[in-house]
Parts: C-alpha cells; structure tokens; sequence
C-alpha cells in the first residue's frame, strides 16, 4: 500500500497543473463575459450556464484529486514539514472553494465571490508549491540586484567562492561546501532533507541521516557520501540520482580528499599540505589573488619592441586573446639572463616560452615567477642544473618541461612535483634515473581518477561488444554465419515472464 | 654579425605582423619590399603542431599490404569479390589476391602492421592510422598532385607554400620548405612549387643522392671575397634590384629572386652547420642507418629543430612503390624507410619534438586488392592508408576502414582534402580562411572541400 501510495504521490506535480489551467482558464472566459456587456467588448463569447457547470466540475473533481495525490506524496516524502503543512492547507481550501463555488455558481455575487477567493488560492498554494521543490527563493533567486532593490527584497546571500581566493580559502565554507551546496543540497538541505540528511553545514553533515553517519573522517571505504557519488552512474543507489546534475571529476577528486584527510572544517586550505592533483583543482576553482588578464594591444606593443632589441620570435597564439609565445632559441648563447629579465613587461601574458640552447642560468630563472600563465617551457640544452627546478614550482599552470641535455639530476625531481599539470617531461641526455623520473610521475597522476576510468571503460566495452570496440580490423565481418544459427537462436527461448 | 642581420629582418618583419595579426585572410597580394615575407604570422586559432614532416611514398605503397589488415582477402584468395557492388575502377585485375606478408599485432593498441615495417610497428602506439582515405583517380600525376597540392591539376601552390604564406618561417636563414629527393619524382618541382604565391614560399629542393655539406647547395661558397665585403656588395645590388622592382610592381618572380639572393647570402651561415651529418653522435646515425632515405631524415630532424616549418621525404625519384608486377617488390622498398622511420619517431619523442611535431606518412594512393597480372597490384583510389603521428594526434588509434576487402572506403572516409584540412587545423589555420587571391577569386588548399577529422585529435 505505502509502495502503491507513493507511486501515485508522484503524479501529484504533473497533474497539479490540470485544475490550476481549468480555473485560470474559467476566471479569464468569466471576465470576458463581463466585459461583452460593454458595446466596445460586444464581440467577446459570454459563457453559457452549461458550459460554466462543465468547466466548475472538471475543475473542482481535478483539484480534489490532486489535493489527495498530494497528501500521498508528502506522506512519503521527507520534505520540510513547515512548508509542506503551508502548500497542504492552501491546497484544501482551494479544493473546497471549487467546490463552493460549483455549489453556488447559480447566485451570481455569491459564485464571483467563490471564484475569486479559489482563484486566489490557487496561486498561493502553487507559489507554495514551488518553494517546496525549487527552494524559498526560486523566483528571487536570479533577480537582476537593481529589480530586488526597487522591490526591496534582499539580494541572496552570495556565495563566497569568487571572493577569497586560494590563499584565504577556508576548507569547508569555501572548498568543499560549496559543491554538496550545488550538487546534493537541492535534495539534502533546507528545502528537502531527504532521508533525514542534510548537507548544507559542516554540523549537519556529520550528523549524518536516518540510517547513520555518511562519512567516517579518514577513511573512505567507511563513507557512504563518496562511496555512493562514486558508483556507475546507473547504479540504484548512485547519488546524486540519474537525471540530476552529476559531480564532475575534479568535484568528486576534492571531496575524496577531504574526506581522507579526516573531513576538516577550519583552516586555511593554503596551510594544508595538498596532493598536487587537490591543489591544482582548489586553486582553479577558488581562483588566485585575482590577477586580470593582461592587455592584449599593450601586451603586442611591448613584445614587439621586445622582440626587436633581443632579436628573438614574439607570436601572438591566436588571433584573440593577449596570450603569447616567446622563443628565444634564434638568438641561441646570446639569450642570457639580462635577456631573459628584459622579457619582464610582457611576463604574464606568456604561455610557451622557448629558452633551448640559451645561455640562462639557475639564477636568472627567478623571473619566470612572474610568468604565472607558462604553460610550455623548453630549457634544453641550456645549463641548468636542479637548483633552477626549485624556482619552477610557482608555475602551477605548466604542462610541458623540456629539460634535455641539461645538468638536472634525480635530487631535482622533487621540487617538480609542485607542478601539478605537469604531463609531459623530457630528461633525454639528463643524469635523471628512470626510478625518479617514475617516482615523479607516480605523485602526479590521480591513480584513483584512472581507476574509475578503466572501469568505465570496461563496462562500456561490455555493452558495446568487445569486437567493435577494438576497432574494426575486418575480423569481426564473417560471411560464413548461417541465418539459420540465428533463427534456431531467437524462438528457441522465448523470454520468461514472471 | 650574420645571425644578427638575419633575425634584424626577422624583427622588422614581426612588427607589421603584429599589427595586423587575425587578418590573415585579407593578406596582402603582393608583398611590399622591405617587408618580410617569412616572418612568423599568428595562427588562427592556438596551433597543436608547430611542424610538419611528410614522408611520401611516391608511387602509391599498397595498404593491404602494409598498414590495413584484410584476412578476407586470404579466406577468398583468386576469388572474385562475392560482393557484387565493389569494384575497383582499373580494369587490369578481377580475382582478389592476399597480401604475400604476414600481419601481426602491435603495442599496447594492438595495432596490425605487415612483417616488411618490423621498426616502424614498434611506434605503433604513436601511430594515428588512417584506414579511410580516398583520392579522386588511379593515376601517378593527379594523385601525386591531389597530395602535395590539393587539385588533380597543375598550378596549384604546394601544402609547404600554403604553410608558409599562413605561418611564416621561425628560421629566416634557412629555407621554410626543404624538399628531399633523389633524383626527380614523377610530375617533378611542380610537387613544391608556389604556383601563384609569392616566390619566396616555394620548397626547396634538395638532392639527397650525395648529401655532402659543401655542395648540397650549389654555390654556398664564395671563395674570392670575405663576407663583410659579399654584404657590400649584395646591399648595393638589393638597392639597384629594389629601384627596378620599383618600376615593375607586383613582378613575382623578380621579387622571389630579389629575396632568395638574401636568404643564399644568410644560408652560407646556417647551412653548412645543418648540413652536416657529422656534428650528430655516431649511436643517433646508427639509430638512423645508413641510406639516403636515413639521411634525409635524420637532417630533417635537423631541420625541424631550427624552425624549418615543413619538410617533405620522397622515397626516391621516379616511383619507387609503383610495383604493377610483383607486390613482394614492397619489402625491398619498406627496408629502405622502415628503420629511418622508426628513428626518426623515437628521436623526435625523446627530444621532446614530437609533442608539436606532425608526422604524415603515405602515398599519393593505394594499390588494389584484385592482382594485377599473376602477383602484382595496381593503382587504386577508391580506398587507402596514411597514417599521422606526432602534433596534437591521438597514438594507437585507427581512423575510418575500408570495406572487408578493401576496396573502398566505406567508415569515416577522408579525402585527401579531408587529410589536408584537418593538417592545417594542427597547425593552427582554418583551411577555409587560409585564402589567397589569385585570378580574380579566392584560392584555398582544400578547393571547395576538406571537413577537419576532428576524431583524431587529442
């Protein structure tokens, strides 16, 4: 019965619509036949007496039957009870003024009355409603600020995500809340609570839900909160539930984290000692000291006369955007340090730089720091050696790492592992061990990230068929199959039916 | 003093660049002097690949053979195709013949590569194969030039041309286009030319029957006066020269001349030093083995690394895979490409090159699965093999396949147009907009074709 109840408690929000059509829809034809009575409005159909006891009767059997789906619903449901038992008792009497007015919508300042107020309760049970599935705030939420002045409503709390920063990023208000607020308080907060959960503070977090705790600081397989994001998203018990939004990778990345790392409330994130991969996601997320991006005609300007004076290759990298690559390898040995700090006014709009076959130094590395966006960086065959690698590690956007031929050695590996996107390093010609250079490689990658991954993949394999998932090699074409085979395959098990 | 020189036009060409960057597609018709024509341009969009080297196997190697494994073909081997609707558009062979090499799998992505490309089936994770491709007709001269220039007739300026007019040079004392080959392929300089590009945008040739560093180049020499008084004496000539362009504007090849006189000047410099395969260790020219096919490629390398935008490798002159008689010929010719190959792959990726370095290997078509004669192939068009590698290319992945016999292209079939628009987007340019007027209307490489296979990206 609970299970045939709850089945039809699901229809309440489809079939609400129905009565509050049929009533908007009745108020309007009423109206137009007041205003026919005016020889201006004379065109306009007045109702007949037939049609307005069809139309009350659709209205008020359909209101009374959502009004019963609706009580199924919140009887299973866990919603928030103040605002459930509101939307109820506005519901009922709009239920029942349908009714009283089909009862009186022969006495003509009687059923007006009886209309009105049904009308009116309509909509506030329907605004009610609608608290109640998209949150207090749904129409307000995205007002333009000026409109919520003029209307005196408080613009809503904004998140303080853009604000702080990654320096100043506090662990669960600024990295870790504001995901479950996205992706699970929609379902496990304010509004909802399902499973007695919510997951909008840190307090209410660990207080866990109806059947427990959901996390276990430290450890994960003991936390049902990752374990359960964590499932094929086709799994019944995956959250967040199929058709809703999903976590993205580097959300679910950062919430293993924090949960491994016994699920803090306070603190700096910056104070914490981060895996790269953690590191790189948060400071993406919470942004830096917020740097603008350089200008892009002011940038040219001055990497042309650059250019000019160092006798070195400055390339915009696309028509738009002030982005450039520097490549200083024409000029070869005369590219020194002097040199390299004469790249300073164009410093934070270079991407690619080139150094390879310069003659910089480990000290005149230091002006790289300033060149926050590098994504691709050669410095083979220069002579640097590892105490330059140490002064790479403010560059947490690089990519590529070209150290061939140079003096770096095993003891310089360590300070690359600050580089956490780093995904292409070439140590040919270098006295780099291969035990180091896959120590490195070891701390960079997000082994649980391919882990999920592989297994996504073998279960897409799964279902597509392993013989064209392969490629097609033309193995897979047999002229030879028999129809035969196949027919005697079909009827010879017809599908059970239970 | 002569580096300086040269990159001094470099930078003054930069500086009027940079002004119009992202109006590529308005360049200019004809090139003002004084102004550099070869410097480095902004791409379109961010380039994946900054370089590209092509590995021709003029004459048409056959994909059933090589890198498209049909095991049909041994199940219906003398047979005529049981699919009545395939037929291959040259009438010399009817009965389908199997490959006289044995495949097997390779790498990690289980890629099938034929017995005659041992070394080059070692790479085979790096390989981006495509199974897909088509060509317009089964005959050496409009394919060879379908290839290299994007149109089955003469008069189109070359891919290299096309690069340089889009992107410049990053090496102003080096040409931007070197072509290697032995002798003369079949069509001949046609292959590289600039056609109606500004002269300056043509490949080079080079002959690499006798890759001595003094002579490669003719005439790199001067042995009667110093350089400072060859400088005198060339400024003077450029004044005389640039008074008299003066007077006949937008004379092409008056003004090709006018700039290859400098480039020859500012080459002495760098092309002696490049040139000169004994500056390499003696386990990188193991590496490579010996040959001149070895050789090209390792100089490519070369090449490459001091901002040559394209090069282009001809298996040989004539057509060295055009073997109509007898498809075991193919061994003898995939020995001399299979190691050089394979070295040139791995000395790319270990340099760090490859990550922006884009590798195409292929003919100008395939050859047919139906024998010709008693054991040989014949050209085919309706369906082939290149592969990519390198510059912003997935490894280990096939793209697009012939049907089972390998007929036609039958899954994501590319044209050559396709091949060269998709090229042009890893570097950086839309092929739609990379235009130039010529003739009273816009001129492109892909004509009015080429979709981006945008499958193989990484």
């Amino acid at each position: 019965m609970d299970h045939l109840g709850a089945f039809l408690g699901h229809f309440h929000p489809v079939l609400v619509h129905l009565p509050i059509g049929i009533l908007l829809l009745l108020g309007a034809l009423e109206l137009a036949g007041l205003l026919s009575r005016a020889r201006a409005f004379a065109w306009l159909p007045a109702l007949t007496g037939g049609q307005r006891t069809l139309i009350l009767a659709l209205g008020a059997c359909s209101s009374i039957i959502v009004a019963a789906l609706g009580w199924l619903l919140a009887h299973g449901g866990d919603y928030d009870s103040a605002l459930v038992h509101r939307h109820q008792l506005l519901g009922i009497c709009a239920a029942c003024a349908c009714l009283a007015a089909l009862a009186v919508h022969r006495w003509g300042s009687l059923y007006a009355l009886a209309l009105a107020s049904s009308l009116a309760l309509v909509v506030m049970a329907g605004h009610a409603g609608g608290k109640i599935t998209h949150g207090s705030d749904y129409l307000t939420s995205r007002m333009p600020p000026a409109l919520a002045r003029v209307l005196g409503i408080a613009p809503p709390p904004e998140a303080r995500k853009a604000a702080v920063g990654f320096e100043r990023a506090v662990v669960f208000a600024d990295a870790v809340g504001p995901i479950l607020r996205d992706r699970c308080a929609s379902c496990h907060g304010p509004a909802k609570g399902n499973g007695g959960l919510r997951l909008d503070s840190w307090e209410l977090l660990s207080k866990g839900g109806k059947h427990g705790p959901v996390i276990k600081p430290g450890d994960l397989a003991a936390s049902p909160l990752v374990l359960r994001i964590d499932l094929p998203s086709d799994a019944k018990e995956h959250m967040p539930p199929r058709g809703k939004p999903q976590l993205s990778d580097d959300e679910l990345t950062v919430l293993e984290w924090w949960v491994g790392a016994g699920a803090p409330r306070d603190g700096a994130v910056a104070g914490l000692d981060l895996p790269p991969i953690v590191a790189g996601i948060l400071e993406e997320r919470l942004g830096g000291e917020a740097t603008p991006p350089p200008d892009r005609a002011a940038t040219l300007a001055q990497a042309a006369r650059v250019a000019g004076e160092l006798g070195i290759i400055v390339r915009p990298l696309s028509p738009v955007g002030p982005w450039i690559e520097v490549n200083a390898r024409p000029a070869g040995r005369a590219f020194g340090d002097r040199e390299l700090g004469l790249l300073a006014p164009v410093a934070p709009a270079i991407r690619w730089l080139d150094l390879g076959g310069t003659s910089v130094t480990d000290d005149g590395l230091a002006a790289l720091a300033a060149m926050h966006g590098l994504e691709r960086l050669h410095l083979d065959q220069t002579r640097i050696a590892d105490p330059g690698l140490v002064r790479l590690s403010s560059l947490r956007q690089m990519e590529y790492l070209n150290l061939r031929g140079t003096a770096v050695t095993d003891a310089g590996m360590g300070a690359l592992r600050a580089l956490p996107r780093l995904r292409s390093l070439y140590l040919w010609q270098t006295a780099v061990t291969p035990a180091a250079s896959r120590a490195l490689g070891e701390a960079l990658v997000d082994k649980r990230r391919i882990a999920r991954w592989k297994s996504e993949q073998a279960e897409l394999g799964r279902r597509i068929g392993a013989e064209r998932f392969e490629g097609n090699t033309g193995e897979s074409l047999n002229l030879d199959t028999k129809p035969a085979e196949a027919a005697a395959a079909g009827p010879a098990s017809p599908p059970k039916v239970n | 003093m002569l580096s300086r020189a040269g990159t001094g036009l470099g930078t003054l060409g930069l500086a009027s660049v940079l002004s119009d960057a992202g109006l590529l597609a308005a360049a200019p018709a004809a090139i003002a002097p004084g102004r550099n024509p070869l410097a480095p341009k902004s791409t379109h969009f961010p380039a994946r690949a900054k370089r590209i080297i092509h590995l021709f196997m003029n004459g048409g190697p056959s994909h059933v053979d090589t890198f498209d494994y049909k095991p049909s073909l041994e199940k219906y081997n003398g047979q005529k195709p049981p699919t009545s609707a395939t037929k291959t558009e040259r009438v010399t062979g009817s009965t389908l013949m199997m490959s006289p090499f044995k495949f097997a799998r390779h790498g990690r992505c289980g890629l099938n590569v034929s017995e005659i490309f041992p070394n080059v089936a070692k790479c085979a994770d790096d390989l981006c194969v495509i199974n897909s491709m088509h060509t317009n007709i089964p005959n050496h001269e409009p394919s060879l030039l379908m290839m290299t220039c994007g149109d089955n007739q003469p008069i189109r300026p070359s891919m290299g041309s096309w690069l340089l007019y889009g992107l410049g040079a990053e090496n102003q004392n080096l040409p931007g286009f070197v072509v290697f080959c032995p002798g003369k392929p079949v069509v001949g300089p046609q292959l590289w030319a600039n056609s109606f590009l500004p002269g300056i945008f043509q490949g080079a040739h080079i002959n690499n029957s006798s890759l001595d560093p003094k002579s490669v180049i003719p005439h790199l020499h001067n042995g009667s006066l110093t350089r400072a008084a060859q400088r005198e004496q060339l400024d003077l000539l450029k004044q005389l020269n640039e008074m008299h362009l003066a007077q006949r504007s937008g004379d092409n090849p008056l003004e090709a001349r006018i700039q290859s006189l400098e480039m020859a000047f500012r080459m002495q410099f760098e092309a002696q030093d490049v040139f000169d395969l004994s500056k390499e260790t003696q386990s990188t020219r193991d590496l490579y083995g010996k040959g001149q096919f070895g050789e090209a490629c390792l100089l490519s390398r070369r090449l490459l690394e001091r901002g040559v935008r394209m090069v282009q490798i001809f298996t040989g002159g004539g057509q060295p895979w055009d073997d109509h008689g007898d498809a075991t010929a193919h061994a003898a010719k995939a020995k001399l490409v299979d190691q050089p190959i394979a070295a040139l792959l791995t000395d790319l990726k270990r340099t760090g090159m490859l990550d922006d370095t884009l590798v195409l290997w292929g003919g100008e078509f395939g050859r047919t699965p139906t024998a010709q004669g008693a054991k040989g192939r014949d050209h085919h068009s309706q369906g082939f093999t290149v592969w990519l590698a390198g510059g912003g290319v997935k490894g280990g992945m096939t793209y697009g396949a012939t049907d089972e016999f390998g007929i036609a292209a039958v899954e994501k079939r590319t044209h050559v147009h396709d091949l060269h628009a998709t090229m042009l987007h890893l570097m950086g340019l839309d092929h739609e907009k990379l235009t130039y007027r010529y003739g009273g209307r816009d001129f492109r490489l892909t004509d009015v074709h080429g979709k981006v296979a945008k499958g193989i990206f990484t």
